[in-house]
């Protein structure tokens, strides 16, 4: 046998590509993050632009009086969309586990995952067709007794909610496809000793199939935590009103509404490098949180 | 693992020196131009071919005929024809995107010959820094025909600010006049109801009001909106569809537009003690149902123009050109009888609007443009052709046929910014085709060469209107019913004080903006009470609204 | 091994499914009546699972010219090669990451990088200038390069690979087999599932990409499908007003928003639905692993 520490060549080699590929595509543009600390204007370049120090940070956290209101919100739409983003997609790939005829489970699985392909343009107008004075939900309600027609799309009560649950229903299909695979991925083996110990089917899911995919699953929570800062910009920005701006306004939003009549790449770079900076941090503290208390590593 | 890190920071070095030099390499270099005198002339034809490269947006939606394309067209075939020009399109994008893609054009240092601007800081940018050609000898000896003409049929030279330091710099389209809006309403829906046509404030919210109580349409309970609004920005430009700036314009409030207060001073529209009466106004309007309850929820005036047409609504402000919004209802509710109204009028008797702001973009050519005589002349064609300057030459009438039954009215396949129509068109062919319908005799001026269509169309629907098409009707009502009105003498067109950017306006305006726009819809809306109108106008003021004020009152005092 | 009976917690589940398959179908078929219905019914919300005064306006409009099949072309060609380079990538970065630190000391250092890139990015203008330099403006590789390394597929593809049993492994390296043989013919095989869902994320992700088309194509005649359909928008141009037809203005206003992009979507939405089924396919065969003893 090959002594292990001689493979370590090979691995280099086999990194090599995609690595020159990540430098080349991925690390020689981060010098444009220089951006953030000029007054980017295009007809003088990146490197002929003013420096301006932290004058774009400033604007974000301190010119514009909702700044932090809009970080609340935020952070609120986004750690509830990647909690139920986590929950909702693993009972769903379970529930389907569970499901013993072929055809049907397959037919089903292609449904589920289609309104990941449609658009937020498509998906705001049609949830706010469902959810307007006129729309099925009031008129349900008011047949079951409601006096007023509700409106969901400018109330600052209904519409993180509306937000939410929009934003799960139309990703955990899709989301559960990889939990579907990691559950293919079990021996089945495991199963068969549970059958031989006279294990329950609920015992199962809990003793062999949710240990199986639970590497993937505190995987993806840890990679989620990289999207604290990422509201959906495509989603709210389809949704919202400025009524509603009190709790559903969000960075992106702000940003994007700030640099409206100019490009204001500065701007948009300076809040890029904000987020990604909180999301490293995030990242690498549950990393390391994983491996002293759970001794599990996630890489 | 540091021989790792020693080579992707070499990597990065080099790769960053190449980028450096790539940008130094592409420094403009001033063309060369010795061009005779005889080529400097507006339709001097070359003898060999020359070609120029633009950039252009292109809004699609299958509007081509069959065959051409943005690359190959009528219009590219008659500049190709009159001049030996070869137009070629070194980008093209649909036009949200047109900006970013110019953006990276700049920063790269690949401008192609010539482009659209729409920008006016970035203008102003490029004007300074060096790479755009001076065009101040060229204006004066290149261009001529209809560009020339439209551009000196305006009062105040549209070219003003696109002179940095003295020389010109870019062309710009100047915007069309009276494009104001008027109050479109349900003549039918008066009659039934026994209501004279309102003129004052009142008059307008009982009408609403009514509308929406005794359901003129029958469309059942709640079923009636009284009033469009412009969803996204209730008081846009007036040219907007469904903008209320014509109930602020009532009570002498001119929102998004600078304007000279009594005071002699230049004034902000949105921050003026008649803005507040306004959006008292509107926000009571709101509150007693006249405007559709749930406007602020829509995203764009598309998903409100159904109610216009499912005969839900009886009132929407628009300009002269109404018809062609309420076009397709016949079918379904041939009672249906729009009419445009001068109201809400103030408490003289009178109907103030503004004019749209002067345009801010402009075309522009390229430093490192090799003839930029031979785009100027390509424009003079472009604008020719389009207004049917050379409908007298068979040959060029074939070209442009296809393109003219298609009805793509030219900016489909026009390599150059939007073509304009000179300063009082919409007044003269108004009255040119009403004079028409009453004496058969169609008299239009050179200039009005292009209103010989919309005529024939005005006549077609007069003299049978069962025959008619529906394109006919249409173009009746706008020209019968929406463009005399502009003649009418109630009008009154209060100037606009100042229409550009200022230095300042870079960095402060965005933000302002958005305070402008979200707070006018929650007073609105009843979200804020009026009395927080004082505490935005401080916000106003505190973000930025004085320093700029202040920049806008030094320029207009430096050009009086 | 399994009962054949059915139990009521079959049918409960069973249940539950079926709701939520509706939930998920009906905004399909709401989105489907949508592009089929006349704009007025489509812009009041009449419109559920049924088309309206039914209409194929929209339809007409994107399939009118050939340049939507040259588009088309342009975009499977994109999907294969982009695919193709993708699931490369994946998987010579995944199978020596899935390695634990002690096999493969460096490994840590590559995860962090790899988890700064995906991170980090400069923002358009420089990656703009970094294309133009390399000369790739207005050719497919703008479109399937700077992406060639997707991140987030690699690290479900290790986790993946993580769970393949090391006595394989074991066995073939105390065969003389090389890691390169060993990758090829025994990780990658027994990772199809997860191949699967790694393919699917490039052919959607390549198939609905539409930015950078607009931006680093410039001839129209070399757009992929997606950014061809987004420069067929339909809106109306106010500012010139004045200078539209009649004809022109009833066009663009007989066309609206809402159905045209319902329109758009089934279209871009069809290839995808094709590849779909037959990708699924191997989330089944991948069960073969479990028959590997340990």
């Amino acid at each position: 046998m090959r002594k292990k520490s001689s493979l370590d060549i090979y691995y280099h080699a086999m990194l090599f590509p995609g690595t020159v590929m990540l430098i080349i595509f991925s690390i020689i543009p981060m010098f444009g993050l220089i951006m953030a600390f000029q007054k980017f204007s295009p007809v003088y370049g990146i490197f002929g632009s003013p420096f301006v120090g932290l004058y774009n940070f400033k604007t974000l956290f301190f010119r514009s009086p909702n700044t932090m209101q809009v970080i609340f919100n935020t952070v609120y739409i986004s750690v509830a969309k990647i909690l139920l983003g986590l929950i909702i997609p693993v009972v769903f790939a379970l529930l389907l586990n569970e499901c013993r005829v072929h055809w049907f489970k397959r037919s089903m699985q292609t449904i589920v995952y289609l309104p990941n392909f449609l658009s937020w343009v498509i998906v705001a107008a049609m949830f706010s067709h469902i959810f307007s004075v006129t729309g099925i939900v009031n008129s349900m309600l008011l047949f079951f007794g409601l006096k007023e027609p509700i409106m969901f799309m400018a109330s600052n009560i209904w519409f993180r909610p509306i937000v939410i649950l929009t934003d799960v229903w139309k990703n955990f299909g899709f989301s559960a496809v990889i939990y579907i695979a990691a559950i293919t991925g079990i021996d089945l083996n495991l199963y068969e000793a549970a059958d031989i110990d006279g294990a329950s089917r609920w015992q199962k899911v809990k003793y062999v199939t949710l240990p199986g995919i639970l590497p993937t699953i505190i995987l993806m929570a840890t990679l989620s935590l990289g999207n604290v800062l990422n509201a959906g910009f495509d989603q709210i920005f389809n949704m919202y009103n400025p009524v509603v701006y009190q709790t559903g306004d969000i960075l992106d939003t702000l940003v994007y509404r700030i640099g409206l009549v100019n490009m204001q790449y500065s701007l948009g770079t300076a809040v890029g490098l904000f987020k990604s900076i909180i999301s490293i941090i995030l990242i690498f503290l549950s990393y390391k949180l994983a491996d002293k208390y759970a001794g599990y590593r996630i890489f | 693992m540091r021989k790792g890190q020693k080579v992707l920071a070499l990597m990065i070095t080099v790769t960053m020196a190449i980028s450096l030099a790539a940008c130094n390499n592409a420094k403009p270099k001033q063309a060369q131009t010795g061009i005779s005198s005889d080529l400097m002339k507006p339709f001097s034809r070359y003898s060999k071919p020359v070609t120029i490269t633009v950039a252009r947006q292109t809004n699609r939606g299958g509007q081509f005929a069959k065959g051409e394309s943005t690359s190959n067209n009528g219009v590219l075939n008659v500049i190709k024809k009159k001049l030996n020009v070869d137009v070629k399109i070194a980008w093209e994008t649909d036009p949200g995107s047109y900006k970013q893609k110019l953006a990276l054009s700049i920063a790269s240092n690949a401008l192609p010959d010539t482009f659209v601007v729409d920008d006016y800081l970035t203008f102003r940018a490029l004007a300074e820094s060096g790479k755009l050609a001076d065009l101040t000898q060229l204006y004066k000896v290149s261009i001529g025909g209809f560009a020339k003409t439209t551009i000196d049929s305006y009062k105040n030279n549209p070219l003003k600010p696109f002179e940095v330091n003295n020389k010109l710099y870019g062309i710009a389209a100047p915007q069309n006049g009276y494009t104001y809006n008027f109050m479109w309403i349900r003549n039918d829906w008066l009659k039934k109801l026994n209501l004279p046509v309102p003129q004052t404030m009142d008059d307008v919210k009982n009408v609403a009001k009514a509308f929406v109580d005794k359901d003129p349409g029958g469309n059942g309970a709640g079923k009636t909106v009284g009033m469009i609004l412009n969803p996204t920005d209730p008081l846009a430009d007036s040219s907007n569809f469904y903008s209320a700036t014509t109930i602020a314009n009532a009570v002498g409030a001119f929102p998004n537009r600078w304007i000279t207060g009594k005071d002699g001073k230049v004034v902000w529209g949105n921050v003026t003690p008649e803005m507040k009466t306004a959006l008292g106004t509107m926000a009571d309007w709101y509150k007693s149902g006249v405007f559709d309850k749930s406007f602020m929820t829509y995203k764009s005036v598309d998903e409100e123009t159904p109610y216009i047409l499912n005969n839900q609504a009886g009132i929407f402000f628009c300009g002269w050109w109404g018809p062609w919004v309420y076009s397709t209802m016949f079918k379904a509710h041939p009672e249906a009888d729009w009419i445009p109204v001068m109201a809400p009028l103030d408490s003289d008797g009178k109907f103030k609007h503004t004019n749209p702001m002067e345009p801010t973009s402009c075309q522009v050519i390229s430093k490192t443009c090799k003839n930029p005589e031979a785009v100027v002349k390509a424009m003079n064609v472009q604008f020719d052709a389009e207004s049917m300057q050379f409908d007298s030459d068979p040959e060029i009438l074939a070209m442009l046929k296809p393109e003219r039954e298609q009805g793509g009215g030219g900016r489909t396949i026009d390599p150059f910014s939007a073509i304009a129509n000179y300063a009082s068109m919409v007044p003269d062919s108004g009255k040119a085709i009403t004079d028409y319908i009453k004496t058969g005799n169609l008299t239009l001026s050179p200039l009005l060469a292009s209103q010989k269509q919309p005529a024939e169309d005005v006549m077609a629907y007069y003299k049978n209107k069962g025959t008619a098409t529906q394109a006919q009707r249409d173009t009746f009502g706008a020209y019968t019913l929406g463009a005399p009105l502009t003649l009418d003498p109630r009008n009154v067109d209060v100037p606009i004080a100042y229409s550009y950017t200022t230095e300042s306006m870079a960095d402060l305006w965005p933000s302002m903006t958005a305070l402008d726009k979200q707070t006018m819809i929650q007073i609105i809306c009843g979200q804020k009470p009026l009395s927080y109108f004082d505490d935005y106008v401080a916000q106003w003021k505190k973000a930025g609204g004085d320093v700029i004020t202040k920049e806008v009152q030094d320029i207009v005092n430096k050009s009086k | 091994m399994r009962k054949n009976k059915i139990s009521m917690t079959d049918i409960i589940i069973s249940i539950i499914l079926i709701g939520i398959t509706i939930t998920c179908l009906v905004p399909i078929l709401n989105t489907i009546s949508i592009s089929l219905s006349d704009r007025v019914s489509a812009g009041l919300g009449k419109v559920y699972v049924w088309p309206i005064n039914f209409t194929i306006a929209p339809y007409e409009e994107i399939l009118k010219d050939k340049q939507f099949f040259t588009s088309f072309l342009v975009s499977i060609f994109r999907v294969l090669l982009g695919g193709v380079i993708n699931v490369f990538f994946c998987i010579t970065m995944a199978y020596p990451l899935s390695k634990d630190v002690k096999a493969f000391r460096a490994k840590n250092m590559y995860m962090w990088f790899l988890v700064f890139t995906m991170l980090f990015n400069g923002g358009l203008v420089p990656s703009y200038l970094l294309v133009q330099n390399l000369g790739l403006v207005d050719s497919i590789w703008a479109l399937v390069l700077p992406g060639a390394v997707p991140v987030f597929s690699i690290i479900l593809l290790m986790n993946y690979f993580k769970s393949i049993p090391s006595s394989l492994e074991e066995a073939a390296l105390m065969d003389g087999a090389n890691p390169f043989y060993i990758m090829w013919k025994i990780f990658v095989p027994l990772a199809k599932p997860a191949i699967a869902v790694i393919t699917l994320f490039a052919v959607v992700g390549h198939w609905n990409a539409f930015f950078d088309g607009l931006i680093y194509i410039n001839t129209p005649g070399k757009y992929p499908l997606q950014t061809y359909i987004q420069t067929l928008s339909v809106s109306i141009d106010y500012q010139n007003i004045n200078s539209l037809s009649p004809q022109d203005l009833m066009k663009q206003m007989a066309i609206s928003d809402l159905t045209f992009n319902s329109a758009k979507v089934v279209v871009s939405m069809i290839p995808i639905l094709l590849i779909y089924p037959l990708l699924q396919r191997y989330f089944v065969t991948g069960i073969i692993m479990g028959a590997v003893k340990e």
